[in-house]
């Protein structure tokens, strides 16, 4: 089923180029050492801007990282860019999720709020509309988590009174398909 | 030769090596017959080892530059890969600009630099620097080997990556400790590099389509670029087979000169910003333009949004990024020249195309009033030596000398002249700074020029600006006895600053005037070479005629016409079909946009 959350959630932005929208993009890599930096550099080089970069080891006997990018571009523009990240030596391979449209995506949010009597019904109110988790609360703060699509961590961080935010970490968007099949081997 | 089982064995002993052997080892079993270097304390281990054998040559430039340009005259005179040497810090910084140049040129090279002790790197120790991290923007890849048991290993990939697919340079930053440390040799035939398999053969549907699209072409064009030269010997071949068989005419990038005959009815010489009248209006009116190993470059199209507004366009490149990059294409093959032209032969005799192909004599009357426009012409003067006269008189002196010529060039105006007037009907003959426009490139790239081909005739075109910035070479071509000859087109001028200036910035000639040249045939003396001089055209053959006969290196000052500018030429920011010519007194206004451009 396909719920709202579930789709990619950059929306197409009105920019001065009509067709740039927001591409989530997964490569995969030898985690060697420089590689977040051949691929950052690669993006800033050519004028590619990055919304959001993850990366993290996810096969540790094979030492293969899967990079999730998040940039806005035309479709021109993103098949460059994918062309590009597979002439890196190390790159295994590049899946441009949005175009294959099945992605389903994720990211989380930490947000320290003042959990004062001003704030403490409305921040109550809030969260309850959203996934979001107590992880800590001690006087008068409160450490919340949030994970969701990104429209939605957006809508939910929007909504809470700015003046309440005390502290804000973003995960950056993480993803992978709706279907049976793996992006790349766990084990071995 | 041991038997297998022996060979196993050995294998199975793993002879330990230090570092610096391990790196002998694999350049030898690469193949390497020369490397181009400088010593210095992190990389004293290599150099010892180096003094110990002699299947390696050492050419010890003056300027880690110098190295890096030597390594890619060798390269691409050669069709191996060429291989830098060079110490930490300076060393390696100094390889950048070579190492930039080889990558936007697509040049084969492999550069060894020494690097600190592993536990001094990060603590900005002496002559230390972020090898891997100032270069990775500038090579194809670049290793820092960690420990000694990779090291092989990883040598051998550097020289896979470098040659294969779309070449380039490669970096291999050795610690000095690791040159010590021991460990196993691994042979080339055993490493593979899992990430990196360049497609070589092409799509057999887009082959068809594209042989359909060229069979129906009623105004088709070749546009051929450095891949074909990339692709080696047997590309050039079949390139003039195919183009051939189509009756089509061809022009060809700055890059990608000699591997089409120059003198061939069907060429129309290089196109580009000071390409040919006849061969940019062809690629501006065609109907079907068949590029193959070229980049569609901002050189070659000017203007992107006026750029062949009418013709479907076919390309071939074995770098999937540049399909498509600026120019959307048609049909878009990623392949090996080679094999895409043995395709496009096969495919082409398998529909008998020539049969029942459209007549093209309505194309070539066409062109042939374009080349009647003769673009290329200039006022040729009683006294006065004209740069584009002394170019011509250089080729007519050489083109029956009976060695293989070899011509570098510097960058400038001096450049472009040289690539339209000097002409190639070969491949592998030319080698010019391209992509990144280096002066300085020529003097070093002729020292590699020569040392992979001792018995050619090779000659640097030269600006007496460009010259001064690798003049220091000079030495290293008297030390190993390397007959190179720097032929330089003297207007005292930064020619192609000061042309621009005169065109678009209201003859404000800032900066662009050298006072105080040296006297170049003192200089050639004062290197041990032989300096000669021509001031007016009386003296131009003779000088040329002492230049070749001469066994050493010279230095020929020929003083030529300080304000001839180089035409034709697309100003920035025009089309294809708004070249300003030579012999034109109304000069379209240069736009506002193109101001912009570089």
């Amino acid at each position: 089923m396909m719920t709202a959350e579930a789709q990619t959630h950059y929306p197409t932005t009105d920019g001065p180029k009509p067709k740039e929208r927001f591409y989530t993009l997964l490569v995969i890599v030898d985690n060697e050492i420089g590689m977040m930096s051949r691929i950052s550099g690669l993006l800033s080089a050519r004028g590619y801007n990055i919304q959001t970069v993850t990366a993290a080891e996810v096969n540790h006997a094979k030492h293969l990282s899967r990079i999730s990018i998040v940039t806005k571009a035309t479709p021109d523009v993103i098949d460059q860019i994918v062309a590009q990240l597979e002439k890196l030596i190390p790159v295994h391979f590049v899946r441009n999720l949005t175009d294959e449209g099945n992605a389903v995506e994720r990211e989380l949010a930490v947000i320290k709020l003042r959990y004062n009597e001003t704030y403490k019904e409305k921040i109550d109110a809030i969260a309850a509309g959203y996934n979001t988790r107590i992880l800590e609360q001690f006087e008068d703060v409160i450490i919340m988590e949030i994970s969701a699509a990104t429209a939605r961590v957006e809508e939910f961080i929007s909504s809470v009174p700015k003046r309440a935010i005390i502290d804000l970490s973003r995960s950056g968007v993480v993803a992978t398909t709706r279907d049976g099949k793996a992006i790349v081997k766990i084990e071995d | 030769m041991p038997s297998n089982a022996i060979k196993k064995q050995m294998t199975e002993k793993k002879e330990m090596l230090t570092g610096a052997q391990i790196v002998l080892r694999a350049l030898q079993d690469q193949g390497v017959d020369s490397l181009f270097g400088y010593p210095g304390g992190a990389v004293l281990p290599i150099y010892d080892e180096l003094f110990k054998q002699e299947s390696v040559r050492h050419i010890l430039v003056r300027h880690e530059q110098g190295a890096a340009h030597a390594a890619e005259g060798y390269a691409r005179s050669s069709g191996k890969v060429g291989v830098v040497l060079v110490t930490s810090g300076p060393g390696a910084t100094n390889t950048v600009t070579g190492l930039m140049d080889a990558l936007m040129d697509s040049i084969p090279l492999v550069c060894i630099t020494g690097q600190v002790p592993s536990h001094l790197i990060g603590s900005d120790a002496f002559q230390e620097a972020d090898t891997t991290g100032i270069t990775r923007s500038c090579t194809k890849h670049n290793f820092l080997v960690k420990d000694a048991k990779d090291l092989a290993e990883t040598i051998h990939k550097a020289f896979h990556i470098a040659r294969s697919g779309r070449p380039g340079p490669v970096v291999v930053d050795i610690p000095k400790d690791i040159q010590f440390a021991d460990a196993a040799y691994v042979s080339p035939e055993d490493v593979k590099v899992k990430t990196y398999n360049p497609v070589l053969k092409g799509d057999e549907n887009k082959i068809e389509a594209a042989i359909d699209l060229i069979a129906s072409a009623k105004k088709p064009v070749f546009y051929t670029g450095g891949g074909i030269i990339n692709a080696g010997p047997q590309a050039s071949k079949l390139l003039r087979a195919f183009v051939k068989k189509t009756g089509a005419p061809i022009t060809q990038t700055l890059m990608g000169l000699g591997a089409y005959p120059a003198d061939d009815a069907q060429f129309l010489g290089m196109l580009g910003m000071h390409g040919t009248y006849e061969a940019n209006m062809a690629m501006h009116d065609c109907d079907v333009m068949i590029a193959i190993g070229s980049r569609f470059d901002d050189r070659v199209t000017g203007n992107l949004k006026k750029f062949s507004p009418n013709s479907k366009k076919i390309h071939v490149d074995i770098d999937p990024s540049s399909i498509n990059k600026t120019v959307s294409v048609d049909v878009g093959i990623v392949a090996d020249a080679t094999s895409a032209l043995e395709d496009f032969i096969k495919v082409w005799d398998e529909k008998n195309v020539s049969a029942d192909q459209p007549d093209l004599s309505d194309w070539w009357d066409q062109i042939s009033k374009w080349r009647d426009v003769k673009s290329l012409s200039y006022e040729k003067h009683d006294t006065i030596i004209k740069p584009q006269f002394a170019i011509e008189r250089l080729y007519e002196k050489t083109k029956n000398l009976g060695k293989d010529v070899f011509v570098t060039t510097e960058v400038g105006q001096h450049q472009m002249w040289a690539a339209q007037h000097f002409h190639f009907n070969n491949p592998n003959r030319w080698m010019t700074s391209g992509g990144l426009g280096t002066m300085g490139y020529g003097l070093p790239a002729a020292i590699g020029a020569q040392i992979a081909n001792p018995g050619g005739f090779v000659v640097d075109i030269a600006g007496e600006a460009s010259i001064l910035m690798n003049i220091q070479e000079m030495s290293t071509a008297i030390q190993y006895r390397l007959p190179v000859k720097v032929f330089i087109i003297n207007n005292q001028w930064m020619g192609m600053v000061r042309q621009w200036q005169e065109l678009i910035h209201g003859e404000r000639y800032s900066q662009s005037y050298t006072e105080a040249l040296p006297d170049f045939v003192k200089l050639a003396e004062a290197y041990g070479g032989l300096g000669l001089r021509a001031e007016n055209v009386s003296q131009l053959d003779g000088v040329i005629d002492q230049m070749i006969a001469y066994d050493g290196p010279v230095i020929a000052d020929i003083c030529v016409d300080a304000k001839e500018n180089c035409f034709p030429m697309i100003p920035s920011g025009a089309a294809h079909c708004d070249m300003i010519l030579g012999t034109q007194s109304n000069r379209p206004e240069v736009t506002k946009e193109g101001l912009k451009m570089v």
